[in-house]
């Protein structure tokens, strides 16, 4: 056992782990626990089947790289579209329009579908970070440990941090759902929209400054640019009155 | 000139935009990157996607 190679990999696929629970508590605050969870087993399961088939050659056969853009783009697009919506609801603007031109009975049939599209859009994000984050972990352990040839020191160093990040989470849990429904779509718009930037810019060939930790610096940009967005987009009586 | 200025933007702030706007900040960034590489390409990726999104919402903005 060594010891080093235990807390490099642990430091190293920690990160990730951080990465892949933020996302899979985002997607548990659009859609539930169900799809959540769901898209978080059926990425595990596609992840032990690809280490399954091709063990170390996965190193050489998986194209990162595209991976990482197509995952960023789609999470992108995903925190987009929430983030959008939430600058539209806060500022007043998505309910009017609502409330104006859509009829009751079509408005149930919208909240259904949209219930629906909530439990894919969940199963989807933890589906997609979840099997991102797993195939980098994958790469971190695979590569640090053959290199080191302590392949068992690596593994225990990704269990670990897997624990311990999946603890962080637990308790994570009641405190997340103190906070208000609105807001919470608002945090996820921006955690994705955060996290699909690094990573598409990643697949993309951009080398980020500081590397992962770029996505707190992508997580403040976001936030403040809808804010700004949402005091823009207030009726003018509105800001008029604040 | 104004005017063909807002025809062309009014086209491209359909829905439709939502989705190409940040697939086309990804391609320039893209091409970018394959001639140059600088720090600065997250800003100019980030300043790209922020772009998209502001002229998605203009429109809203506009319409009440």
């Amino acid at each position: 056992m060594n010891v080093v190679v235990v807390l490099a990999v642990f430091a190293a696929s920690g990160v990730e782990f951080v990465e892949a629970l933020t996302i899979f508590l985002a997607a548990r605050s659009v859609g539930g626990w169900r799809p959540a969870i769901w898209g978080t087993v059926v990425a595990l399961v596609a992840l032990a089947a690809l280490v399954a088939a091709f063990g170390y050659a996965i190193l050489a056969l998986f194209p990162i790289g595209i991976f990482r853009a197509l995952v960023g783009l789609i999470l992108l697009l995903f925190g987009l579209k929430w983030l959008r919506k939430a600058v539209l609801r806060s500022s007043g603007r998505k309910a009017m329009h609502d409330e104006a031109l859509i009829y009751e009975r079509e408005v149930r049939q919208l909240r259904q579908a949209s219930s629906q599209s909530t439990d894919s859009l969940a199963f989807a994000t933890a589906f997609n970070g979840v099997l991102l984050e797993g195939i980098e972990v994958i790469f971190i352990v695979l590569t640090l440990g053959a290199n080191a040839g302590m392949l068992q020191s690596a593994i225990l160093g990704a269990a670990i941090a897997f624990v311990v990040v999946a603890v962080a989470g637990v308790l994570l849990r009641t405190p997340l759902s103190r906070v208000p429904e609105n807001t919470l779509k608002w945090i996820v718009g921006v955690m994705l929209s955060a996290f699909g930037t690094f990573w598409a810019g990643e697949g993309i060939g951009v080398h980020w400054w500081q590397q992962d930790v770029s996505i707190i610096v992508l997580i403040v940009l976001f936030a403040l640019m809808s804010l700004a967005l949402r005091r823009w987009l207030e009726p003018r009586t509105q800001q008029k009155a604040a | 000139m104004r005017k063909v200025w807002d025809v062309i933007v009014d086209l491209v702030y359909e829905d439709a935009f939502q989705f190409l706007g940040p697939i086309a900040a990804l391609a320039i960034v893209w091409l970018v990157a394959k001639s140059t590489q600088t720090a600065w390409l997250g800003v100019l990726l980030f300043a790209l996607i922020a772009l998209s999104l502001y002229l998605s919402l203009r429109r809203e903005r506009k319409g009440a």
